[in-house]
């Protein structure tokens, strides 16, 4: 224990910050950080602050192509935003589901994200809409695919002089139904032991994410191309179980083995499709 | 290294200048500096809500929560509800049902409770639930203490 709290106004300061203070970290909400720091699993010389810097914003905005949160953003005003309530229902459901109240009063979806953690739940529905994480660097920014974020366990491709500003998130073209369901020991204050996102298109596509069942979130993309033009089919979606679990990596830990996980992988995606298609089929 | 900093701090209305540890929770400075014991200690991970005050009007973990994060900011605690002398609705149901056993969760259930009534004046059992599945309570079984939020949202919509 022991660190210098650092909060620089804008974004050229907050990287200057962090050169001049090697193995310092980034709070925005510090609801993941303060407790690995307090557990003493981390205890960095400098913590930065985002609350000053001018450049990011807590901003939830419908545009014409997508909607755009930015990095200050908490996880309870998502849960509650009605254009992420109605577009991105998947989105709504892991952000309502993360921690207990006053951890969603504070913790952001931005900070969900760098933590990097392979069980976040806002991962598995922001990959199967598709989103973008926006970075900037104070001189330049940058945007690039969620998919492509993630490196690892803890690890994503942002630079020691790179900030998260925002996620974008682009409405499909199409027409389409989604969810997001995971599992934990109990409902509050727990970590998913495994989380599946699910979206069908009125065009045949299938999308699949899943969380907490490998070293990241990621598309399961082998089983998406054996549901293209899933409609309830019972047959088609024994086979896609089937090669969901060869694309899972689970491991075993404190939460739960890893058969388990690979029979609730299947649970969940069997509950989001299933929904998915019925919803599609009341909607016609 | 000089690890000091002077933040203002509005507690319960009061303006607070003070001149803390930067890496100081907000838990920590409303014990230690402000001798404000209400507000309790306990699990300091953000897992069992015993510490859980308002910050403009929201529920949060003041154990992982920096006191310089929320420098200009109006915090509640539960030392501010109680208006002249006369217990605050969710204080008098608390005692009226019986909600309160060892009472060590008592601050933090109530301050929780707050948060949820000043956004939802008639809140379901099923939302009830959700404001409070971040506060932990070893004696009660919460049955006493759903329904002692129940009868202070009637008596709060009453007036």
């Amino acid at each position: 224990m022991g660190f210098q709290y650092l909060q620089p106004e804008s974004v050229d300061e907050a990287i200057a910050c962090r050169k001049a203070h090697r193995g310092s970290y980034l709070l925005a909400g510090g609801t993941d950080l303060l407790v690995r720091i307090h557990a003493g699993r981390l205890s960095p010389s400098a913590v930065i602050g985002l609350g000053r810097v001018k450049e990011l914003d807590a901003e939830i905005t419908a545009e014409l192509e997508g909607v755009r949160i930015g990095a200050l953003a908490v996880l309870t005003d998502v849960a509650r935003n009605t254009t992420v309530a109605t577009r991105f229902p998947a989105l709504q459901q892991a952000a309502a589901s993360v921690g207990s109240r006053q951890i969603r009063n504070r913790a952001t979806l931005v900070g969900n994200l760098c933590n990097a953690s392979p069980a976040a739940d806002t991962v598995p529905p922001l990959l199967i809409y598709e989103a973008r994480v926006m970075i900037a660097n104070g001189r330049t920014s940058r945007q690039v695919a969620l998919e492509e974020f993630f490196t690892g366990p803890g690890k994503s491709i942002l630079t020691e002089d790179e900030l998260v500003v925002g996620v974008w998130i682009p409405y499909p073209a199409f027409s389409y139904c989604s969810a997001y369901r995971r599992i934990s020991r109990r409902r509050g204050v727990d970590l998913s032991l495994a989380g599946v996102a699910g979206l069908v298109a009125d065009t045949g596509e299938v999308r699949l994410a899943l969380g907490a069942v490998g070293p990241k979130p990621f598309r399961a993309r082998q089983s998406e191309g054996l549901l293209k033009g899933y409609a309830g089919d019972e047959a088609r979606l024994e086979a896609a179980l089937a090669c969901l679990i060869a694309e899972a990596a689970p491991i075993t830990d404190i939460r739960a083995s890893r058969a388990y996980r690979l029979e609730m992988i299947q649970v969940l995606a069997t509950r989001v499709l299933r929904e998915c298609a019925m919803e599609a089929d009341h909607g016609q | 290294m000089d690890n000091k900093i002077k933040i203002e701090l509005t507690v319960n209305g009061t303006l607070h200048r003070l001149e803390i540890a930067s890496d100081k929770s907000l838990a920590r400075v409303l014990r230690e500096d402000l001798e404000l014991m209400g507000t309790k200690i306990s699990c300091g991970a953000g897992e069992c809500g015993a510490c859980t005050v308002l910050v403009g009007g929201k529920a949060v973990n003041s154990c992982i929560v920096l006191a310089a994060e929320v420098a200009g900011r109006e915090i509640t605690t539960i030392e501010g509800l109680a208006k002249l002398g006369q217990l605050d609705p969710i204080q008098e149901a608390f005692v009226e049902e019986g909600a309160i056993q060892c009472g060590f969760c008592t601050p933090g259930m109530i301050m929780s409770t707050k948060g949820l009534l000043l956004e939802n004046p008639d809140p379901t059992e099923d939302e009830i639930k959700d404001a409070l599945e971040g506060n932990l309570c070893r004696c009660t079984g919460y049955l006493s203490i759903i329904r002692a939020v129940k009868r202070a949202a009637a008596a709060m919509r009453r007036g």
